[in-house]
C-alpha cells in the first residue's frame, strides 16, 4: 500500500486525480492540499510515502516545498506534477530533491509508474518532456571523467567552477560535455543529464550537494 | 556658424608671452635700480676728481696767489672757468638756492685762498682720514653728504672740490628710484594678476570644459575639481548653470526612461496576468477534463464509446498544448527559476524552434537579479536569436552572461553572415524603428530601461571573420538591486 499526498490548487484537477488514486488498488490517498503551506503541513502530519506536488501553487511552489522536505530529511518521495513542459522545471525539481516528474496531461499509467518508481526510490521522468536521442539505441559508456563532469554540471555548477574543481580547463569541460552529448544524441546539457538519469548512468542522490559542498 | 577656433595652446602662449615680457621688465628695472646707485657714485666721484684735476692743470699762476674773499667767487683765477663751473654745480640741483657744493683753494695751513661762493664752509669737511686725490663721501655737521676730493697743487696748497649728494642729486635720484620702483611694482602686480587670472579664470574654465566634455548628459552630473575653494563669481555661475542643465537632463532622461519602463512594465504585467489566467483557468479545466476522460477510459468501456473518448482526449491534449504555448509566449513562468535556468530553458526552446545550436555559459548564479532585469535579458535573447537565424543564417550561437569588473556583460555571438562594412557602427534605433524593424529598437529600449548600453557589431575584430555580436553592458549594481518603484501618481 502506497500512502499518497495530493497537492494541487485547482479543484477540478485535484478531484480528477483523487478519484483516480482511490481507484488504484495499491494506492491510498491520505491527504489533499490546495496550496504550498497546507501541503507542507499535510506532509508532516500524515507522513505519506509519496507526495504529488503541483509546481505552481499559491503560498509556496512545489519546488519550495520539496526543498524544505529535503532539508528536513523527510522520508517522503516527491513526484512533481505540472501543466508546464519545461526542462528547467525538471532540473529545478530534481535539484530540489524530487524523484519523479510527470505532466498533468500525461496518461494515468505514467503517473502510476511515477508513483511506484518513486516509492521504490527510482527516478521517473514523463516521456513527453521532450528528449531527443532517448530511443532504444544502446548507450555508449561514459568515461569516468565525462561522468564526473556531467554530475557536477547536473548539480548546477557552471563551467569554470567545474573546471577548477577538477583542475582542468573550461575548454576541456566543454569538450567532455560535447562528447557526452554526442554519445547520448542529446542537444544540450539538460537533455544529457536527463538521459543519464533515465538510463541509470547517474543517480539522483549524486545530484544533491552535502552541507560541506562535496559530492 | 561657429567662430574660428584658435589652437588649444593659444591662451597659454598668450599668457606666457605677457608673463615673460612683464618678468623681463621687472628684472631690468631691478638691475637699473641697483646699477644707478653705482652709476651715481661713479659719476659724482669722477666729476669731483675731474673738476679738481682740471682746476689744478689750468692754474695760470704760481701758488703765491693772494687770498681772496670767500664770497667773491673764483673770478680772479681765470674768468674763463668760473661761470661754467658754477653753472655745473647748479645744473642738477633741484633748488638752486641750496648749497650744492663748490671749489675751494687753500694753503697748507688750511687758510682759504679763494673759491666758489660759500665754498669756505667746505673746509670743515676735510678731515685727516681723507686721503689726498681720493674721492670720498663725507658728511657735514648738518648731515648733508658730499662727494669730495682734495688734491695737492704743484704750486703748493690744495684744491678741494665737493659736490653735495643730498642737494645736487637726491631729488633726481629719488624721482628716478620712484619711477623704477613704480615700474617694478606694476610689473610685479601684473605677474600676480596673470597668476590669479590663470588660477581663478583659465584653470576653472579649462576644468569646466573638461568636465563638460566628459559628461554623459542625462546620466551623470559634472564633477568640477577644487570644490570648496575660492572661485570667481562668473565661474561659479557658469558651473551652476551647467549643473542645472545636467540635472535637468538627468531628470528628463529619467522621466522618459520611467515612462518607457512604465509602458513596458504595464505590457509585461498584462501579459503575465493573461498567462496566469490561461494557466489557472482554461488550461486547468482542460487538464481536469483530460483526467476525466482518462478516468472514463480506464474503466471498462469498449467499442464506439472508447473511440470517441480517445478522440476527446486527443483534442483536449491538443488544446492543453496550445494553451501552454500561449502561456509560454505571453510570459514564460520559468523565468522565476533564476536567470541561469531561464537562459538554458529559452536556449533549448529556441534551438529547437530555429534548428540552431545555442551554447549558454553563465559564470555565476546572479541570484539577486531583479525580475525586470532577467526578463529584459530573456527578451533580448529571444529577439537576437531570431535575428541571427532569420537575417544572418546562423547555425551556432554563443550566449554568455559574465561579470567584468563592475559590469554585467550579456553577449550573443553568432556565426551568421554578420554585417557588411559600416552597416551598424552606431545604429540609429529611431530610424530602424521608423523603417519597421522594431526588434533592434525594442532591444535598445529594454537595455536603456536597465540603465545599460547595447552594442552591435561584428563577432570579432578580424575583418574577414563572419558573424555578429550583440552585447549588453549593465552596471552590476543595477543588475543586483531590487527594481526602482514606479513613479508615484500625481
Amino acid at each position: 500500500m502506497i500512502r499518497i499526498l495530493l497537492a494541487d490548487d485547482h479543484p477540478l484537477t485535484r478531484a480528477g486525480l483523487a478519484a483516480w488514486i482511490s481507484d488504484v488498488p495499491d494506492f491510498k490517498l491520505v491527504a489533499e492540499a490546495s496550496d504550498g503551506e497546507s501541503a507542507w503541513r499535510a506532509m508532516r502530519e500524515s507522513s505519506p510515502d509519496v507526495a504529488l506536488l503541483d509546481i505552481e501553487m499559491p503560498n509556496g511552489t512545489g519546488i519550495e516545498i520539496t526543498e524544505r522536505a529535503t532539508r528536513a530529511r523527510m522520508p517522503v518521495k516527491i513526484v512533481m506534477l505540472t501543466a508546464y513542459r519545461a526542462q528547467q522545471y525538471v532540473m529545478a525539481s530534481i535539484r530540489a530533491g524530487a524523484t519523479g516528474f510527470v505532466l498533468k496531461t500525461a496518461p494515468f499509467e505514467q503517473l502510476r509508474m511515477a508513483i511506484v518508481s518513486a516509492s521504490e526510490g527510482r527516478f521517473y521522468l514523463d516521456t513527453s518532456v521532450s528528449l531527443a536521442g532517448s530511443g532504444d539505441v544502446a548507450p555508449e559508456e561514459l568515461s569516468p571523467r565525462e561522468k564526473e563532469v556531467l554530475i557536477l554540471t547536473a548539480q548546477g555548477m557552471q563551467g569554470h567552477r567545474t573546471a577548477s574543481k577538477l583542475s582542468i580547463t573550461e575548454r576541456t569541460v566543454q569538450a567532455h560535455l560535447a562528447s557526452v552529448y554526442n554519445k547520448f544524441g542529446a542537444r544540450n546539457k539538460t537533455e544529457a543529464i536527463l538521459i543519464a538519469l533515465k538510463r541509470g548512468i547517474i543517480f539522483l542522490d549524486e545530484l544533491h550537494i552535502d552541507e560541506d559542498g562535496e559530492i | 556658424m561657429s567662430a574660428r577656433k584658435l589652437p588649444r595652446s593659444a591662451l597659454f602662449f598668450l599668457m606666457l608671452a605677457v608673463t615673460a615680457f612683464t618678468a623681463v621688465t621687472f628684472l631690468i628695472s631691478l638691475y637699473v635700480f641697483k646699477a644707478q646707485a653705482v652709476l651715481t657714485d661713479r659719476v659724482l666721484s669722477s666729476y669731483v676728481t675731474d673738476v679738481a684735476e682740471t682746476f689744478a692743470q689750468g692754474l695760470p699762476q704760481p701758488p703765491d696767489i693772494p687770498p681772496v674773499p670767500a664770497t667773491r667767487g673764483v673770478k680772479e683765477f681765470g674768468s674763463r672757468h668760473t661761470p661754467r663751473r658754477r653753472m655745473f654745480f647748479r645744473m642738477f640741483a633741484t633748488d638752486p638756492s641750496l648749497n650744492s657744493g663748490g671749489l675751494l683753494l687753500f694753503d697748507s695751513e688750511r687758510r682759504p685762498l679763494g673759491g666758489s661762493e660759500g665754498a669756505e664752509n667746505l673746509i670743515s669737511l676735510w678731515r685727516d682720514d681723507v686721503a689726498l686725490g681720493e674721492p670720498t663721501v663725507v658728511s657735514d655737521k648738518d648731515g648733508r653728504s658730499y662727494y669730495m676730493v682734495v688734491r695737492a697743487l704743484d704750486q703748493g696748497g690744495y684744491v678741494l672740490v665737493a659736490a653735495s649728494k643730498t642737494n645736487l642729486l637726491s631729488s633726481y635720484s629719488r624721482l628716478w628710484n620712484f619711477w623704477l620702483i613704480s615700474v617694478m611694482i606694476s610689473s610685479a602686480a601684473m605677474l600676480v594678476g596673470i597668476a590669479a587670472l590663470w588660477r581663478y579664470f583659465v584653470l576653472p574654465i579649462r576644468r569646466i570644459v573638461e568636465a563638460v566634455g566628459s559628461l554623459r548628459w542625462g546620466v551623470s552630473m559634472p564633477k568640477f575639481a577644487y570644490e570648496g575653494l575660492l572661485s570667481l563669481y562668473e565661474v561659479c555661475e557658469l558651473e551652476s548653470v551647467i549643473e542645472r542643465s545636467a540635472s535637468e537632463a538627468i531628470s528628463e532622461k529619467g522621466l522618459r526612461a520611467r515612462y518607457v519602463t512604465d509602458i513596458v512594465q504595464a505590457q509585461e504585467d498584462a501579459r503575465r496576468r493573461l498567462a496566469r489566467e490561461l494557466h489557472d483557468g482554461p488550461l486547468q479545466s482542460v487538464v481536469a477534463s483530460i483526467k476525466r476522460i482518462q478516468l472514463a477510459l480506464s474503466s471498462a468501456v469498449g467499442g464506439a464509446a472508447r473511440e470517441k473518448l480517445d478522440e476527446a482526449e486527443r483534442i483536449s491534449q491538443y488544446a492543453a498544448n496550445e494553451i501552454r504555448d500561449y502561456c509560454d509566449e505571453l510570459s514564460p513562468s520559468w523565468t522565476a527559476l533564476g536567470i541561469s535556468s531561464a537562459l538554458e530553458e529559452l536556449s533549448e526552446r529556441l534551438s529547437m524552434a530555429h534548428n540552431a545550436l545555442i551554447n549558454v555559459s553563465v559564470d555565476d548564479e546572479y541570484g539577486d537579479m531583479p525580475g525586470d532585469c532577467a526578463l529584459a535579458i530573456i527578451r533580448i535573447l529571444q529577439e537576437a536569436v531570431s535575428n541571427s537565424v532569420r537575417h544572418g543564417g546562423a547555425h551556432v550561437i554563443d550566449v554568455r552572461l559574465e561579470r567584468a569588473g563592475d559590469d554585467l556583460i550579456f553577449s550573443i555571438t553568432d556565426d551568421g553572415r554578420g554585417f557588411s562594412e559600416g552597416d551598424f557602427i552606431q545604429p540609429d534605433f529611431e530610424r530602424t524603428r521608423l523603417l519597421g524593424h522594431r526588434g533592434l529598437s525594442n532591444m535598445h529600449e529594454r537595455v536603456q530601461m536597465l540603465g545599460g548600453t547595447l552594442s552591435i557589431g561584428p563577432a570579432s575584430d578580424n575583418p574577414d571573420a563572419r558573424g555578429a555580436r550583440i552585447s549588453v553592458t549593465i552596471p552590476i549594481s543595477l543588475a543586483e538591486r531590487p527594481p526602482t518603484p514606479p513613479l508615484p501618481r500625481q
